[in-house]
């Protein structure tokens, strides 16, 4: 907890974003990262059992949404990068660009 | 947040359900289900039949788009920017997209929860008030009662379409790619999925209202005709389009689009040409080319 506090405290320096937990605990995170991770496994297109047919992978951006949501949720908290998913989903239409999108 | 959710989303659709609905003859909610279905499927149909080709498209690109990798190993971003370029000049965006999946999850939600809450005139507090409302909704669809479980005819169906489907939309395999996925256990599991996941459409049909199996079967019969055009029609020219693809560049890609090579050998009035063209490899000795060409 220290340790997360030094590092809000250069972040902010730097202009970042607040990456800690409001309560210290990184569980809720946690759990939504496995659920994540399980469909992963096996509903998405990109990383699961549909994979095969869609062999140049599927989602728009690089990385895909749905690796996008774990690593998003793992950094900002579930309530800060669960919203930011919902926006990446929503920018993921047939009519964007596309393209690198780092969580 | 749970009224948020419903204004937002439910109540908007379920609108569109019931003036839906109302336009139909007789009040037939199976039909007002369908024409839902066929509006959404027609909403995304460009995107998915780019993304159909697209994959055919990719399949060919691979050797080229592997190098790429080598080339930029390391580098993501140079890596991607490279890609992006080979993309664009084979004229193909080479991925699908995340939305449609999710409204399509959404409107099966929310089909859901129409019947669970229940469906009669009485629920018409929902509704704009410039709503038009029908007087009563026929839930009964060619014998079948929509807001139960049907047991045999329409789960049957929907797993059926749905592997007519996956089997439809599976990509071709070069034989050395047939070898290294029957040895692979994990892609062998994918395999196995085209045969698994209509048999958990079934079960899940079984248990659902009647409704959500039509819509399920009404977008899996749109998907495989979908599918159909995609096979015998887009892919062989995306097929003819990338084995011109060292020919294309930035420059000449407009040019290309517009006159096709060798279109001063075309037999007039016909989209024939006759003969070695210079773009193709060259023919064997003593054979006569003949290239259909879309004019």
């Amino acid at each position: 907890m220290a340790k997360d506090n030094k590092r809000d405290i250069v972040r902010a320096k730097q202009g970042g974003a607040r990456t800690t937990s409001r309560f210290g605990s990184r569980l809720p995170r946690t759990i939504v990262v496995l659920l994540i991770r399980g469909y992963q496994k096996t509903l998405s297109p990109d990383h699961g059992y549909f994979r095969r047919y869609y062999p140049g992978g599927y989602c728009r951006y690089q990385p895909t949404c749905s690796e996008y949501g774990a690593a998003s949720v793992d950094k900002y908290g579930v309530v800060r990068g669960g919203l930011r998913s919902i926006w990446r989903i929503l920018r993921c239409n047939p009519w964007s660009r596309g393209g690198l999108d780092l969580p | 947040m749970k009224a948020f959710l419903k204004a937002a989303i439910y109540t908007p659709l379920f609108n569109i359900l019931i003036f839906l609905v109302w336009l139909m003859p007789n009040h037939s909610l199976g039909l007002a289900i369908i024409a839902i279905t066929l509006i959404m499927r027609f909403i995304f149909l460009p995107s998915s039949l780019k993304q159909g080709v697209s994959q055919e498209k990719l399949r060919l690109l691979q050797p080229r788009l592997k190098e790429l990798q080598e080339k930029h190993k390391g580098d993501k971003s140079a890596q991607s920017k490279a890609m992006m370029d080979l993309y664009k000049q084979a004229g193909t965006s080479p991925w699908g997209a995340c939305l449609p999946m999710i409204v399509q999850l959404v409107v099966l939600i929310l089909l859901y929860r129409v019947f669970q809450i229940g469906l009669s005139t009485s629920r018409f507090d929902l509704l704009y008030s410039w709503m038009p409302r029908p007087d009563f909704i026929n839930t009964s669809f060619f014998g079948i009662d929509l807001s139960k479980p049907d047991l045999w005819v329409l789960p049957i169906l929907a797993a059926l379409a749905q592997f007519g489907q996956s089997f439809l939309a599976l990509p071709k395999k070069d034989p050395t790619q047939k070898k290294a996925e029957a040895d692979n256990p994990m892609m062998a599991a994918t395999n196995q999925m085209m045969y698994f996941f209509p048999i958990i459409t079934l079960f899940i049909a079984r248990k659902l209202p009647a409704a959500l199996a039509v819509y399920w079967v009404t977008t899996s019969l749109f998907m495989i005709l979908q599918q159909l055009y995609i096979n015998k029609v887009l892919k062989p020219r995306a097929r003819a389009h990338m084995a011109n693809l060292d020919s294309i560049s930035p420059d000449n890609i407009n040019a290309i689009k517009t006159v096709p090579a060798g279109a001063d050998k075309m037999i007039a009035g016909s989209n024939k040409i006759v003969g070695p063209v210079e773009d193709n490899k060259p023919a064997a000795k003593g054979v006569s080319v003949t290239i259909r060409r879309k004019k």
